[in-house]
C-alpha cells in the first residue's frame, strides 16, 4: 500500500513538474537572426537562412534559450558577398560551420528583459548581453537587436575598414 | 586598397626579400648556401606583419603553447585524437613549409648524401600531406593526402633539379601571382595575401641573385609545399563558381617544367624560354579561368 502510495505521488508530481514546462521549437520558419555590418560609406545587411533550438520555461529555471545557427545558410544583400563571408576572411565555414547561442540568464529590466548568454562563433565562446522584448504563452515572441565585436570572435579581417562592430537582430515567432 | 596590397602585400616583402639575399650573399659559401631560403621566410614574415593573413598562433589571445602545438600536429599526422582543439588546415600552412625549407636545406648541406636527401622530401611530402590535406578535409577522398604528398614530392625534387639563375623565381613570383588572382576570384582576400607575399618574396629573390651567386634552390620546397597547399585549402573553403581546374592549373604548375628534364643543359636560353614559358602559359590559362567564371566586383 505504502509502495503504491509512493508511486502515486511520485507520478503526480513528475506530471506536476511537466505541466508547468513549456517548450518552443524554434526553426527557420519562426527564428530570424540578422546582422548588418558597416564601413566608412556603406554597409551590408543579411542573416542566416537555418536556424534550430529551442526556448523552454521552467519554474526552476525560467526562460532558457538554445539555439544553433547553420553558418553554411549565410546569406547577404550580395551573391558575391556572400562567398566572402563564407570564406576563411569572415566565417570560415567550412572550418567553423556551426555557431550557437545559449542563454544563461534572463532578467527582468525596466523596460522588457535582458537576456545574457554564451554565443559560440568561429569556435570562440564569448558571453554576450542584450536588451528584448519578450512575451510568452501560447506563443513565445522575443524581439532584440544588440551588437558584437567580431574581432573578439577571431573575425579580425581589414579591421580598421571595415567596422568591428556587427548588429545583430534576433527576432523570434513561436507556438508551442 | 589594391595599392596597399600592392605596397603591403608585394612591394614590401620584395624589398625585404632581395636585402636578405644580397646580405646573406655576403658571408660567404653558407651564407650564399642559405640566403634564398632566408630571404623567401623573411619577405613573408615581413609581408604578414603588415597585412595579417596567416595565424601563428592557435588564439591570438594567448602565447603559442608548444605542447598544444606538439598534440596538434600528432593529432594531424596520426589521426589520434587530441581533445578539442583542432586547427584548420590553413592554420599549418607557413609551419609545414617552414618545415620544408628547414628540412631542404639540411638535404643540400655538405657530407649528407644524395639518397638521404631524396629520403628527406619523401619524408617532409608524408607529414606536410598529412597536415594539409587531412581525412576530415574530404572524407569522401581518402586518398587525397597520398596524392598531395606524390605532388608535393614530385615539384620539389624538379625545382631543385632545374633551379638556376633567375629565371626560375621569376616564373614561379608570376604563378604565385596567378596564384592570388585565382583566391581573390574565389573572394579570399586573406588567402589572396599569402600568395602575394611568396610572389613578392620569388621577385626580390629574382631580381637579387642576379648580383650574387646564390643557391636558389631554396624557393624549391616553398613553391612545392605552398602551390599545392594553398591551392587545395583555397579550393576547399570558399564560395565560388572557379572552376577546380583554375586551382589545379596552379597548384600543378611547376609539373609543366618536365620536359626542360629533357633539354641539355648546354641549351640554357632554350631551357630559359621554354620554362619561362610553360609557367606563365599555365598560369595565365588558370586566371583565365578564374576571371571567365567569377566577376570579382561589388562595394
Amino acid at each position: 500500500m505504502r509502495w503504491m502510495m509512493t508511486m502515486i505521488l511520485s507520478v503526480g508530481l513528475t506530471s506536476m513538474v511537466l505541466a508547468a514546462d513549456v517548450k518552443y521549437v524554434l526553426t527557420k520558419d519562426n527564428t530570424k537572426i540578422e546582422w548588418t555590418g558597416t564601413k566608412p560609406g556603406g554597409k551590408h545587411s543579411g542573416g542566416f537562412e537555418k536556424v534550430n533550438g529551442t526556448a523552454t520555461i521552467t519554474e526552476k529555471a525560467g526562460l532558457t534559450v538554445d539555439v544553433d545557427i547553420d553558418c553554411s545558410s549565410l546569406y547577404s544583400d550580395n551573391k558575391l558577398l556572400t562567398g566572402h563571408l563564407k570564406s576563411p576572411d569572415f566565417f570560415a565555414v567550412k572550418d567553423h560551420p556551426k555557431a550557437k547561442f545559449v542563454s544563461t540568464k534572463v532578467a527582468k529590466a525596466d523596460k522588457g528583459y535582458i537576456v545574457t548568454g554564451d554565443l559560440t562563433l568561429l569556435g570562440k565562446k564569448k558571453e554576450v548581453s542584450f536588451p528584448t522584448e519578450i512575451n510568452t504563452g501560447d506563443k513565445l515572441t522575443m524581439n532584440g537587436t544588440f551588437e558584437i565585436s567580431r574581432s573578439e570572435f577571431g573575425m579580425s579581417y581589414k579591421k580598421g575598414e571595415i567596422d568591428d562592430k556587427v548588429t545583430i537582430r534576433v527576432k523570434v515567432d513561436a507556438k508551442k | 586598397m589594391i595599392l596597399d596590397a600592392v605596397a603591403f602585400g608585394l612591394l614590401l616583402p620584395l624589398l625585404a626579400a632581395g636585402v636578405v639575399l644580397l646580405a646573406a650573399s655576403r658571408m660567404g659559401k653558407g651564407g650564399r648556401a642559405v640566403s634564398s631560403t632566408a630571404a623567401l621566410v623573411v619577405g613573408f614574415v615581413v609581408g604578414n606583419h603588415f597585412r595579417p593573413a596567416a595565424e601563428y598562433r592557435f588564439d591570438a589571445d594567448r602565447p603559442l603553447a608548444l605542447g598544444e602545438f606538439a598534440a596538434e600536429v600528432v593529432h594531424a599526422v596520426s589521426g589520434v585524437s587530441s581533445g578539442t582543439l583542432h586547427a584548420p588546415e590553413r592554420y599549418w600552412l607557413p609551419w609545414a613549409v617552414l618545415f620544408a625549407v628547414g628540412v631542404g636545406l639540411l638535404a643540400h648541406a655538405p657530407k649528407v648524401p644524395r639518397i638521404v636527401g631524396h629520403l628527406l622530401r619523401v619524408v617532409v611530402a608524408v607529414l606536410v600531406a598529412r597536415l594539409l590535406a587531412q581525412p576530415s578535409l574530404r572524407p569522401d577522398v581518402p586518398w587525397l593526402w597520398a596524392a598531395f604528398a606524390a605532388v608535393v614530392l614530385a615539384e620539389w625534387e624538379l625545382l631543385d633539379t632545374v633551379a638556376e639563375g633567375a629565371w626560375l623565381s621569376w616564373g614561379l613570383g608570376f604563378v604565385f601571382l596567378a596564384a592570388g588572382a585565382v583566391l581573390l576570384h574565389a573572394h579570399t582576400a586573406r588567402l589572396t595575401d599569402l600568395a602575394t607575399f611568396v610572389a613578392g618574396s620569388c621577385f626580390g629573390v629574382a631580381l637579387a641573385v642576379r648580383w650574387t651567386g646564390a643557391d636558389v634552390r631554396g624557393i624549391a620546397p616553398v613553391a612545392a609545399v605552398a602551390l599545392p597547399g594553398l591551392m587545395l585549402i583555397g579550393q576547399q573553403s570558399t564560395y565560388s563558381e572557379v572552376p577546380t581546374a583554375s586551382f589545379a592549373l596552379v597548384a600543378l604548375a611547376p609539373l609543366v617544367l618536365t620536359p626542360l628534364l629533357l633539354l641539355p643543359e648546354r641549351h640554357r636560353r632554350w631551357r630559359v624560354f621554354a620554362g619561362l614559358g610553360l609557367l606563365l602559359a599555365t598560369a595565365g590559362a588558370a586566371v583565365f579561368l578564374a576571371w571567365w567564371a567569377e566577376p570579382l566586383s561589388f562595394d
